[in-house]
């Protein structure tokens, strides 16, 4: 028997979580209807580099039915970051410097917002588009980190000289690399490639703006980090952040991309200029060619080893493809390095990291946050230098895997606790390693072969951000709560998963936790969804919140049952008294009588708290894989998954298990398929709709998937969990591409890993 | 980076005949609309530029599937949906549901015609090359008359067809298969819902373990799908011995004429003309019993 009601046992949604989206009701940021609303529409520059030399807007403004039509010259001139830009450090050293305008005079990339238009509906928007006159000067433009780095490329922001937006050495550097390699007695090196990645989520990017008689100012947005995204609109529009209400509706995906600001200063705009709700809804074909995708980056990794395998150096360089804006690039490069040399245990460490602007769609965050990226490189560098000592490579992770106490891959911050060694033994159990390995023959048309990577992540990015989440849990009288919180619900069902931290700690039914949410005027300040941080961190505020409410229910019944709240006990909706469980009151009893207190003692059973992370507990994991690779055609089929996650505790097995399957679903479309095809001479998005731009299917999933929970508790997390949101995807697609070597013993160094690619790296290993 | 389709006139012939005044009326200004899966997206993404729609669903008669003495006769409103749980379909002409069968995509196979699918004349058709190798006959019919078209002669060029103002295809007409016929359908996509990188449809009929007669169609390896007729020859009369179906793998190759585009490469795509009729031959003769 569990110790616990609700803590470990698979739940499905929260009715009120699952029930809208099941039938359709749910409601949207595109689902958004205000009376008397206008449609806002942007104008986009064509050209990847141009001045804007006149608008002309005379003839939109004139077009009936266009209520506002807005160039730079009407927004305020103030730069923005659109990753936020003092989203509070922790550690200092790489904000991203405001280099924005929410209308620009200078457009960097196909797609940059030059003007935007309101009008009473999509087509007369549309209409009013075209009739904006723009006289572009278009400028030489550069679409590669090496273009733009050559010393004639021309120069995208005048603070970046070269076009360097930031060069960032590794900051938890350690001994000497150079004495490291001298000493060692096998060092592998090697320059990957890792591409774009795009979000895909199905929802577009959206945004409603309303400014009230009063200058309050709503905006429904689906941002992952609602209340830095309150504070960064505040700095452009010179408000106070009290004058404006952030709400979030459901997310309909986001996975990163939406941790950034997009249109919702166009729609601000447009609604003070009109006075009328303003919405905007981008097309597929804006999302895909304006959206910041996954970083691309070309990283170099060397990596120094003892006889037995032991790492002694490894040094990482790292050139990050950012496109016109600084963006979350700025971070995920940097932020790549730490993940790369942090993994594993090493004495001498080393890195620097070259974010590029380039004339293309910014680059930053998506799920991993430069983690699958390092993950990609530097688990097909330790499969490499297995190959060359000799050793197995299970054995060679088993040897260098860190353990509790050390230090974490985020910094000095200790590593709170890790089972990475328990799941790569069970791992490669499950999968026959061994075994499999021993019978292989490399012959016949068909060959399969074996791959696995090891993963590190974090739950929250504490030491590197500050992570701040709250919680207000509040009795009724039928002896149900109110739970207010306010991280951003992308789809990853986090309801459920702290409604049963608080049924668990409260003694009632997740069922009777009522989630309010969605808005920075109800709730207390939450940093929001990301980093796979919502169960850790708002989780723990939630514990927090509701241990407060459970003091105040037991003192208050104590009182009422004239017992000390030390003999009280709360479970299934009930106090009662601990030697004798037959002496007891409801729940709602104590609720109602608190709340009517017909004796003049009323008050509200409540409980708020704040929770301000200090912790790096980082989910660790190992992923196995078997993959078949038909030599004729290249074609890759992934047979079969083994993932075996040390998430702490695990909360809901059920959305835990969906986590692990979707990651693995975005990791083979990360590893085989997602192609983002900038075209090279027009800097225009090629891959700009599903159609050209493929994600994995239930089709692309392999047959076998089996996942396995270490279901230990860590000593930080609530109940012991731990995060689990990308650490389902960071190890995939190394895996997949361990598991090619092996099968075809041609390494691709550059993703994704496409029949085309295959087939040519075979005829030149034939030609020698 | 448009969203919104573009104003146009909408038409609901009641007939074919009304149908076909509207398309000679109008000319190139407007289009038919049956399933509307192509065509609305490319309004959408202003690929091409409409002033009406014809939309021919409310036309009787149009939607149907059956067999009789002269073949496998298939209405301009059968949707890709209705063939692929057709018995006569999956029974009888296996290449055609093994193609409708491999669209992965349930929701565009429930809207999409098969007629719409040929009309739109794309070479990555799945539907098409299929049909090809089956020898389909196109019923077309026009402002006075009806007129019959080998499916090898329909397509002129990319995206463009043989139909002459005024005229609507009205339905597909697949002659009987030769007592002997076995097929095969291969192709290759970079997800299992997308459009065919390249795909080919082989069928051949043989007798006492010769090959008889063959087809050899391939998609997306040329601005139309395409015959691979020296292939075809290569086979014709061999008992399919493996030099024989290699001879005709490499002259495949050598016949088309493929592009680079975001799906693959010209390099690949002929290459893989080459494996894919390999394969196609050889799944024939292994479903045949031919052995060799």
């Amino acid at each position: 028997m569990s110790e616990f009601s609700w803590v470990g046992k698979p739940h499905p949604p929260l009715k009120m979580e699952g029930v809208p989206k099941v039938t359709g009701e749910a409601i949207y940021t595109v689902d958004v209807k205000l009376p008397g609303m206008l449609v806002g529409k942007i104008l986009r520059s064509p050209h990847p580099h141009a001045k804007i030399l006149r608008i002309d807007k005379s003839k939109a403004e004139r077009l009936p039915g266009v209520k506002a039509v807005l160039t730079f010259e009407d927004i305020p001139k103030v730069k923005y970051a659109s990753s936020f830009r003092d989203m509070p450090m922790a550690t200092s050293g790489t904000l991203q410097p405001p280099d924005q305008y929410v209308l620009t005079d200078k457009a960097r990339y196909v797609g940059d917002p030059v003007a935007a238009v309101a009008a009473v509906d999509e087509y007369v928007a549309e209409e009013a588009l075209k009739l904006i006159e723009v006289e572009y000067e278009p400028l030489p433009a550069v679409f590669t980190i090496d273009d733009a780095l050559k010393p004639d490329a021309p120069q995208i922001h005048d603070h970046a000289k070269g076009n360097i937006a930031a060069h960032v050495k590794y900051p938890f550097a350690q001994g000497d690399v150079e004495k490291g390699f001298a000493e060692a007695d096998c060092v592998v090196e090697g320059t990957f490639f890792v591409p774009r990645q795009v979000g895909a989520h199905l929802e577009p990017q959206a945004c409603t703006a309303y400014v009230d008689p009063t200058g309050k100012v709503t905006v429904w947005s689906p941002c992952q980090l609602t209340f830095p995204l309150r504070r960064e609109l505040a700095k452009i529009f010179s408000l106070p952040e009290g004058m404006i209400n952030v709400v979030t509706p459901f997310v309909g995906g986001s996975f990163g991309t939406r941790l950034s600001l997009y249109c919702e200063p166009i729609a601000i705009a447009l609604a003070m200029k009109t006075g009328k709700p303003v919405k905007i809804v981008h097309s597929k074909e804006e999302d895909f060619s304006t959206l910041e995708t996954r970083t691309a980056d070309r990283v170099t990794v060397k990596a120094g080893f003892k006889k037995d395998g032991t790492l002694i150096a490894m040094q990482m360089k790292v050139y990050t493809w950012a496109g016109a804006y600084a963006a979350r690039a700025y971070l995920a490069g940097p932020i790549l390095l730490m993940w790369g040399l942090g993994h594993y245990r090493c004495p001498n460490t080393d890195g620097e990291c070259f974010v590029v602007y380039t004339n293309t769609t910014p680059a930053g965050a998506m799920r991993g946050y430069g983690n699958p990226e390092a993950s990609t490189v530097v688990e097909q560098i330790m499969d490499m230098a297995a190959e060359k000592l000799g050793i197995d490579p299970v054995e060679l992770r088993l040897k260098n895997v860190k353990k509790a106490g050390e230090p974490s891959n985020l910094g000095p911050c200790p590593i709170e606790s890790t089972y990475e060694d328990e799941c790569i033994r069970i791992g490669a159990e499950r999968i026959g390693w061994w075994e499999k390995r021993k019978l292989k023959k490399q012959e016949g048309v068909k060959r399969r072969g074996l791959g696995m990577a090891a993963m590190m992540h974090c739950s929250g990015a504490w030491p590197l951000l500050i992570e701040h989440s709250s919680a207000m849990i509040k009795f009724n009288e039928d002896g149900s709560v109110n739970m207010i919180i306010n991280p951003a619900f992308p789809g990853t069902h986090c309801w459920t998963t702290l409604a049963q931290i608080a049924a668990e700690e409260l003694g009632i039914s997740p069922e009777d936790v009522h989630v309010v949410t969605g808005s920075t005027d109800t709730a207390m300040f939450d940093l929001g969804s990301h980093a796979s941080r919502t169960t850790y961190v708002t989780g723990n505020a939630v514990l927090e919140a509701a241990r407060e409410a459970k003091r105040q229910l037991l003192e208050r019944a104590s009182k009422m049952l004239g017992v000390s709240p030390e003999e009280l006990t709360v479970k299934d909706g009930r106090v009662f008294v601990k030697a004798d469980p037959s002496k007891g009151l409801t729940i709602g009893e104590i609720a109602r009588s608190t709340i009517w207190d017909l004796k003049g003692e009323s008050f509200n059973i409540s409980g708020k708290a704040s929770w301000s992370s200090r912790y790096s507990s980082p989910p660790t994991g190992a992923y196995f894989t078997e993959v078949e690779v038909d030599t004729e055609t290249g074609e890759v089929k992934v047979l079969k998954f083994v993932v075996v996650i040390d998430c702490g505790r695990v909360i809901n097995p059920m959305t835990v298990e969906g986590q692990i399957q979707g990651g693995i679903s975005q990791g083979i479309g990360y590893a085989l398929y997602e192609d983002y095809v900038i075209n090279k001479k027009t800097g225009v998005v090629e891959s700009d709709n599903f159609n050209t731009y493929r994600i994995a299917t239930n089709y692309e999933m392999p047959e076998e998937i089996e996942i396995i929970f270490i279901n230990k508790p860590d000593p930080k997390g609530p109940f012991g969990a731990k995060g689990v949101g990308e650490p389902a995807m960071v190890g995939v697609a190394a895996a997949i591409a361990n598991a090619v070597y092996d099968a075809i013993g041609v390494r691709l160094r550059e993703l994704p890993i496409t029949p085309e690619k295959i087939l040519k790296a075979l005829k030149e290993k034939e030609k020698g | 980076m448009v969203r919104v389709l573009t104003p146009f006139e909408y038409f609901e012939p009641k007939t074919v005949e009304e149908a076909s005044n509207l398309l000679r009326d109008y000319g190139e200004k407007v289009r038919v609309l049956a399933g509307g899966v192509d065509l609305l997206a490319r309004i959408r993404r202003r690929e091409i530029q409409v002033e009406g729609l014809v939309c021919i669903q409310r036309i009787p008669g149009l939607d149907y599937v059956r067999q009789d003495s002269e073949g496998l006769k298939i209405g301009a409103l059968t949707t890709l949906r209705t063939l692929e749980r057709s018995q006569e379909v999956r029974e009888n002409y296996r290449l055609l549901f093994d193609a409708i069968h491999s669209i992965h995509s349930i929701q565009v196979k429930n809207m999409g015609t098969a007629v719409g699918n040929l009309c739109i004349a794309t070479p990555a058709s799945d539907v098409a090359v299929s049909l090809l190798a089956l020898d389909a006959q196109m019923k077309i019919a026009g402002p006075s008359s009806e007129r019959s078209m080998p499916l090898e002669n329909f397509y002129l060029g990319v995206k463009r067809t043989a139909l002459q103002p005024g005229e609507l295809v009205t339905g597909i007409l697949v002659p009987p298969l030769p007592k002997g016929s076995f097929g095969a359908f291969m192709k290759l996509v970079r997800t299992a819902t997308d459009i065919a990188k390249v795909n080919v449809a082989v069928r051949a009929t043989l007798r006492n373990g010769g090959c008889e007669e063959v087809r050899i169609a391939l998609g997306s390896v040329a601005p139309t799908i395409v015959r691979a007729r020296k292939a075809e020859e290569a086979l014709r009369g061999t008992r399919l011995e493996r030099e024989a179906v290699v001879e005709a793998a490499e002259r495949a190759a050598e016949e088309v004429n493929p592009i680079t585009d975001i799906r693959s490469t010209a390099e690949y795509r002929r290459e893989m003309v080459k494996v894919l009729t390999r394969r196609a031959v050889e799944k024939i003769k292994v479903e045949a019993g031919v052995k060799g």
